[in-house]
């Protein structure tokens, strides 16, 4: 009845006490009633012995890679909650320089004698171009909102998120502002432009990607 | 006029994602947080749009949080093993801890070192035109 299985290891032995241990196990499994009937030929036990391999005793744990953060992690760390009143307006003029350079190359301001017209056939383009840009760092000024506490709040841009720009004013207080609801004027050099909150409400990692379409119509 | 000057693929992207890394590595001192911020974003707009940064370049930045990793700021460099041969770089964030390994004394050259990998060269001028 009873008969271990053999494998591919090396040496076999057979011990009387081995039997007896096989019995005992077979025993507890069995069902009550058919205990007695539990016979074991001794030789049909096969003992396997062996040792392990290196490779199996020195199986140590290894360290998980560290992928990503978690959320827990990312607010542990404070990427969530930029303080509201330590950052410095000062320090952030170095960030709006770096943007200016950035936003005259992106949009090609070099080579052009003057922003094109609505009537102007690269009028589209342009527009297309200004949307698709990056904000970290552009002055902003919001002219017109549903919400008119909102209105004349200007600043740099510190964080640019799929509904709202996190603006620091000149008195450093980090304010956040809905992008739907309210009209910017991008201050560049001596350009102003004008954007619909509206058409910014995409994440900024994904802008770049996605493909403007007829700009929607307004609703202010 | 916008269209035409694209001399390669996905111009506006890469000058977007230099802007950012810079934007990054303009923050370190400052304020650390901002700076992971912008770097994961130079990270991720690179990720969505498939353009893949230059291997030096996506060696500064933390793999985990996005920061530049600028020695003696946000990273603590030390190199490890005694032997000649199996020296390692060790670069330590210090915003989350993770670490970045690079053989040193490495028998291999980067492909992008190699002369043969350059296909075209796109001269400035015409892109700017």
């Amino acid at each position: 009845m009873a008969s271990a299985s053999t494998e591919k290891s090396s040496k076999c032995t057979q011990l009387p006490a081995d039997i007896q241990q096989v019995k005992d196990t077979l025993s507890e499994v069995v069902h009550p009633l058919s205990r007695p009937a539990i016979n074991v030929i001794p030789d049909h036990v096969l003992v396997l012995t062996g040792t392990k391999s290196k490779k199996q005793l020195s199986r140590k744990k290894r360290a998980v890679k560290k992928k990503a953060l978690t959320r827990q992690n990312r607010i542990d760390m404070g990427f969530y909650s930029l303080p509201t009143k330590s950052l410095k307006y000062a320090d952030m003029l170095a960030l709006h320089n770096l943007w200016q350079g950035y936003m005259k190359e992106h949009l090609g301001l070099d080579a052009m004698e003057r922003v094109p017209d609505v009537a102007d056939p690269q009028y589209d383009g342009f527009s297309k171009l200004l949307v698709k840009a990056d904000l970290h760092g552009a002055k902003v000024l919001v002219t017109r909102s549903k919400c008119p506490s909102l209105v004349g709040i200007s600043g740099i841009v510190v964080i640019d998120t799929k509904n709202t720009l996190k603006i620091l004013g000149e008195d450093d207080k980090l304010r956040t502002v809905p992008k739907s609801e309210c009209i910017f004027v991008i201050e560049l050099g001596n350009l102003e432009l004008t954007v619909v909150g509206k058409h910014l409400t995409i994440r900024p990692a994904e802008r770049s990607v996605k493909k403007m379409k007829n700009f929607m119509d307004l609703d202010l | 006029m916008a269209n035409k000057q694209k001399g390669c693929h996905g111009r506006d992207v890469f000058s977007r994602m230099n802007f950012l890394y810079q934007a990054s590595a303009l923050m370190v001192e400052k304020n650390p947080v901002l700076a992971c911020h912008y770097g994961n974003m130079c990270k991720s707009v690179g990720k969505k749009t498939v353009l893949r940064m230059e291997p030096e370049m996506k060696r500064t930045l933390c793999k985990v949080c996005g920061i530049v990793l600028k020695p003696g700021v946000s990273a603590e460099v030390q190199i490890n093993g005694y032997n000649e041969k199996d020296q390692m770089l060790t670069v330590v964030c210090t915003m989350c801890s993770s670490s970045k390994n690079f053989v040193l004394n490495s028998k291999y050259d980067m492909w992008l070192d190699n002369p043969r990998s350059v296909v075209e060269t796109i001269p400035e001028k015409k892109a700017e035109e």
